[in-house]
């Protein structure tokens, strides 16, 4: 027996691929907008994408298998502040440079995180796990010594 | 051509059985050359429906019927750079069109 999927289910995923595209578009520009950044990519394989949102900080991550039966390897690509959120007030844990979206702070993203596993999702996840405390920790940080500022 | 470089990226939409392909060669942060390609999945191999390059000295948009055939060109008098952002942002928005002209075309 088949199923027919929803209609609402159906919308999500026409969703989904289109903001796949978006995000392919979005990363192939490195090649020319900040091609020191895409030296720390495979120059071929099958890509996938993933938006993380951090309270209002983007970080764009790419999987690359280079080849078909290689693992997946996933780093940050890029940075943006989200419209509303509050721009990091010095640098996250590890990183020795204060958040931006210029190609230097993404430049020590790139190199400092990074995570490989045999499926692309893996792979993203990994990172996410590893980006996902820095960050947090960061914004923690930053919201206790605007909290002390105030008092 | 000194500093030449290429890259080529494949991206599986979800749940579509659709691949994205990106073809890029720069040289001095310049795109000499490009292809966007949108293939879908007929029986068991995945065939191009729409695709925009700069084969020919200049960038174009073609599309494509099952069998390979351009059955639609159009010339994109425009740089490579702008040429190759069009090309995604219009596959970006347009795939679904694209692919449903596709499949209801002559086999």
């Amino acid at each position: 027996m088949s199923v027919i999927p929803a209609q609402a289910s159906v919308d999500r995923q026409v969703v989904a691929a289109s903001d796949a595209i978006g995000r392919l578009g979005l990363f192939v520009r490195l090649a020319w907008e900040m091609p020191e950044v895409m030296d720390f990519f495979p120059d071929k394989g099958e890509v996938s994408l993933r938006e993380v949102d951090i309270h209002g900080h983007a970080f764009y991550l790419a999987a690359i298998q280079p080849e078909a039966t290689g693992d997946w390897v996933a780093r940050p690509s890029r940075y943006a502040l989200k419209p509303g959120a509050v721009p990091f007030q010095r640098a996250i844990p590890g990183i020795d440079r204060v958040p931006s979206d210029q190609p230097g702070w993404i430049l020590a993203i790139v190199e400092a995180f990074h995570a490989s596993a045999p499926t692309a999702v893996e792979a993203l996840d990994a990172l996410e796990a590893a980006l996902r405390p820095a960050i947090e920790e960061a914004v923690r940080i930053d919201l206790e010594e605007i909290v002390r500022r105030g008092r | 051509m000194p500093g030449r470089r290429e890259t080529a990226y494949d991206a599986l939409l979800p749940g579509h059985g659709e691949f994205v392909r990106v073809r890029i060669s720069t040289a001095g942060g310049e795109v000499v050359a490009f292809t966007v390609q949108d293939e879908t999945l007929v029986g068991d191999r995945y065939v191009p429906v729409v695709r925009y390059d700069a084969q020919h000295g200049l960038p174009h948009r073609d599309k494509l019927n099952r069998s390979g055939d351009v059955v639609d060109k159009v010339w994109l008098p425009m740089p490579n750079v702008d040429a190759l952002n069009l090309g995604i942002e219009d596959i970006r928005t347009n795939w679904q069109r694209y692919k449903v002209a596709f499949l209801g075309g002559a086999r």
